[in-house]
């Protein structure tokens, strides 16, 4: 009952669900406003329905053949049209030629949309040649003495950063073996679908979703306090209790807003975005590869599904974390909105303190395992993200250590309050 | 008058201002040092800027074409001392590159003569070579002031671009990093400002609601006057912690030493931006902060406003949240950054002005006369 009442407080306080509301808004307008890609996207999957989204031999040929016949009708109906014929399809589009086309209107709106689905065809098949060099040459051993000079690591911390670095060097291989790189998928040059998804949607859902969580725990946690109640409440038996209430009710509300943000969220870019047919291509696949060239190497092998998964349930253990880092701050300062400064504070105090440790010590590395690092680098979660997060267990160790220590920080809270004078 | 210093002296207590001090310490951390340890940030700018420096040494203000030759002089006396250099390294003459003419020709493509060029550059970092670089940048400026009509623009602003070469004010010896670095900062001490005044407004008048007093000073006049008197000790807190960080702020600039560039116009063909009206450097710093001032009044009054109609601090909060978005997204970028710039429009910045203050003033006066009559319930 009294649970109840408390969950009542937060939904129907206007501001909650109003911000709600707000941050679901400004976020479908994000997905509207990239929705120009998504016929460019869609335009994968007929290549896939033909060939399959694997890229070995086999796969290969048939994209090759398709190509070609694609080509070759091309060329057939420009022949017909305008006398030229096109080695391939990026020759269309040279400036020199492109614009006189479409000024004199020769091609019409559905043979327009032919050749530039010709085109990104194109693109996928020559990125193939590229991934393959661009994996057979792929040495992890190189790129961490490169991270370590970049950053100027020494010592016992360059030692550690090459030692994590060997344990990846297997599954590079093993990646490779399994030809995980090699699966179809949207073209991170031209669509970048991974930054896009995992960076700005879930890197604005964790923001905005820490925003409500820490203003309404905030809130019902000094609820009795600002209402000048306190006092009766806390006076009796169950009063002392209440807290417990409270603690359970944040814990459940974040989760529950967290889910329903977020759900609602990707529900409007899937709608949006078409993945059919994509769900169980290797997160680690060369295709996604954006303009950084960077590659993504997932610690395990796992599809996009497993993948997106995963990152959503970790998106909500990193809010269990905030609820708790909010309720210890609330047990401590007993004024909500210094709170939420406080918890600012808290939050760019984490991101900083790297820059204070020693380049040698190991500790720089370990300053890295926060909630709040964590929180801004959702794009390379579960994966070789640079030097310094360079452990296959990162996530699962950060979010875990700081579990128990907040558990037992929250304890120690309730624990001194239930004894408190008034 | 007791009144008001009674109602500052509450919003600075020792509490919200060690708050403050904390905010502005990881706010300058994260955002603004960089901008002052890293100015100008690497090469070539570095070299950029000492040309620059230079040049404002031995030719003034401005450069004329006397000058202009005089410049081009030097650059070809630094290549003569880099045809030395070169002569002097033996793996150099060992790679048949013993000029700069044939260094700065030399095929790149080719992997020895690539790792050679950035040996000198990068590795042993010559001065010569990256001034060089830097000078031949600075005569392609001057050379082609009719960069300025790249864009497509309205014949509006095409008049004034011409009116800018005829007037001379292209001349003027300002460089873009100066300006861009100014503009970087000024960002991020506008939103460290606004912080502030969000922080140290948020309780003025919540706290009396929070603690029941308002029952009691609702019944007497003067009580009843308190709403105004409590509007002004929050304008005057946020006078003083808007000149307490701007002085800061500018105490700190001193170290980018670039108080010789505070004469010039900023409309110079060596700067990326173009003003409507002829601007000196100072000038467009007073206009910065006369804009942070007028932006930081008007946040004073919403402040006011939500602190007076927000049942808890929870509401506050979560109203500022959006307004925070806007103040420091949009707000900065078009009315504290880029003011006065050709590609916007020229009534942008005082019709925003005028918008905001009186819309403001509406909502805070509005929620004043309402107070006025308030019943005690």
């Amino acid at each position: 009952m009294i649970k109840q009442l408390e969950f009542k407080k937060i939904i129907s306080s206007p501001i909650i669900l109003g911000l709600f509301v707000l941050f679901l808004l400004f976020n479908c307008f994000l997905i509207y406003q990239q929705s120009s890609i998504r016929n460019d996207m869609r335009s994968l999957q007929p290549i896939v329905q033909e060939t399959g989204t694997l890229m070995d031999k086999e796969g290969r040929e048939k994209l090759q053949t398709s190509y070609e016949e694609d080509l070759n009708s091309w060329n057939q109906l420009s022949q017909s049209k305008t006398g030229d014929t096109y080695q391939n399809a990026a020759d269309f589009y040279k400036p020199e030629i492109y614009y006189s086309l479409i000024e004199s209107n020769i091609y019409s709106e559905k043979e327009l949309q032919d050749i530039n689905n010709l085109a990104i065809k194109e693109t996928y098949q020559n990125s193939i040649k590229d991934i393959e060099t661009k994996y057979s040459t792929l040495n992890v051993m190189e790129n961490a003495e490169e991270g370590i000079r970049l950053f100027g690591l020494e010592g016992a911390a360059a030692e550690k950063v090459r030692e994590q670095y060997t344990v990846l060097k297997p599954r590079v291989e093993e990646l490779i073996q399994n030809k995980e790189h090699l699966h179809l998928f949207f073209h991170g040059k031209m669509f970048g679908t991974h930054s896009f998804l995992f960076k700005t949607l879930f890197g604005f859902v964790i923001f905005q979703a820490m925003i409500l969580i820490v203003l309404f725990t905030a809130f019902i946690v000094n609820y009795e306090f600002e209402q000048k109640t306190f006092l009766v409440a806390y006076s009796t038996k169950r009063g002392r209790k209440l807290v417990w209430d409270k603690l359970f009710v944040s814990l459940f509300t974040s989760i529950l807003m967290t889910v329903v943000l977020l759900s609602s969220t990707l529900l409007g870019y899937f709608i949006v975005f078409d993945y059919s047919g994509l769900w169980t291509v290797p997160i680690s696949t060369g295709f996604l590869i954006e303009m950084n060239e960077i590659p993504f190497i997932s610690w395990w092998n796992l599809t996009f599904l497993e993948y997106l998964l995963l990152t959503c349930v970790l998106v909500v253990v990193c809010q269990i974390l905030f609820v708790l880092l909010t309720f210890c701050t609330s047990m401590w300062i007993r004024n909500s909105y210094i709170v939420f400064v406080i918890f600012g504070v808290i939050f760019s105090a984490g991101l900083l303190l790297p820059s204070i440790i020693p380049k040698n010590s190991t500790m720089l590395l370990y300053t890295h395992f926060t909630p709040f690092t964590l929180a801004m680098n959702v794009k390379k979660w579960w994966m070789e993200s640079g030097v310094f997060k360079a452990f296959k267990y990162y996530e699962i160790i950060t979010v875990s250590g700081w579990l128990v220590a907040l558990l037992l920080t929250a304890w120690f809270f309730i624990n001194r309050f239930s004894r408190e004078n008034l | 008058m007791r009144i008001v210093v009674n109602e500052i002296r509450k919003l600075f207590s020792v509490k919200i201002i060690c708050l403050l001090l904390l905010v502005s310490f990881f706010v300058y951390q994260q955002f603004i040092m960089f901008e002052f340890k890293h100015f100008p940030n690497g090469r070539p700018l570095l070299d950029d800027f000492r040309a620059t420096q230079k040049m404002l040494v031995d030719y003034g203000e401005s450069m004329d074409s006397e000058e202009f030759k005089d410049f081009k002089e030097i650059k070809e006396q630094r290549i003569a001392e880099a045809t030395e250099y070169l002569k002097s390294q033996k793996e150099m003459v060992a790679a048949g590159i013993d000029t700069y003419e044939e260094f700065s020709n030399m095929d790149q493509e080719n992997e020895k003569l690539a790792a050679l060029h950035s040996k000198i550059f990068f590795e042993d970092s010559v001065d010569i070579f990256w001034e060089i670089q830097a000078r031949d940048g600075i005569i392609d400026r001057y050379e082609h002031p009719e960069r300025f009509n790249e864009h497509e623009l309205t014949p509006k602003q095409n008049a004034r671009m011409d009116e800018l070469v005829e007037n001379g004010s292209t001349k003027a010896i300002f460089t873009f990093m100066v300006f861009e670095n100014y503009n970087v900062l000024m960002k991020y001490v506008a939103i460290l400002i606004f912080l502030n005044i969000m922080i140290i407004l948020m309780p003025l008048y919540i706290r009396d609601k929070r603690n029941h007093v308002q029952l009691l000073q609702y019944t007497s006049k003067t009580g009843r006057s308190l709403f105004s008197h409590k509007l002004l000790s929050g304008l005057t807190a946020s006078l003083i912690i808007i000149t307490a960080q701007l002085a800061f702020f500018f105490f700190m600039y001193r170290g980018n030493d670039t108080s010789m560039f505070f004469p010039l116009s900023i409309n110079s063909i060596f700067n990326i931006f173009v003003s409507w009206y002829d601007l000196t450097f100072f000038q467009y710093i007073v206009l910065t902060v006369i804009c942070v001032y007028l932006l930081g009044i008007a946040l004073v009054l919403v402040g006011a406003w939500i602190s007076s109609i927000a049942p808890n601090y929870m509401t506050s909060v979560g109203l500022h949240v959006p307004l925070a978005f806007l103040l420091f997204g949009t707000g900065t970028t078009y009315l504290v950054q880029n003011l006065t710039s050709i590609y916007l429009n020229p009534y942008l910045v005082p019709i925003s002005f005028v918008t905001i203050l009186i819309l403001t003033s509406v909502l805070f006066i509005w929620r004043y006369r309402k107070e006025k009559v308030n019943n005690i319930l």
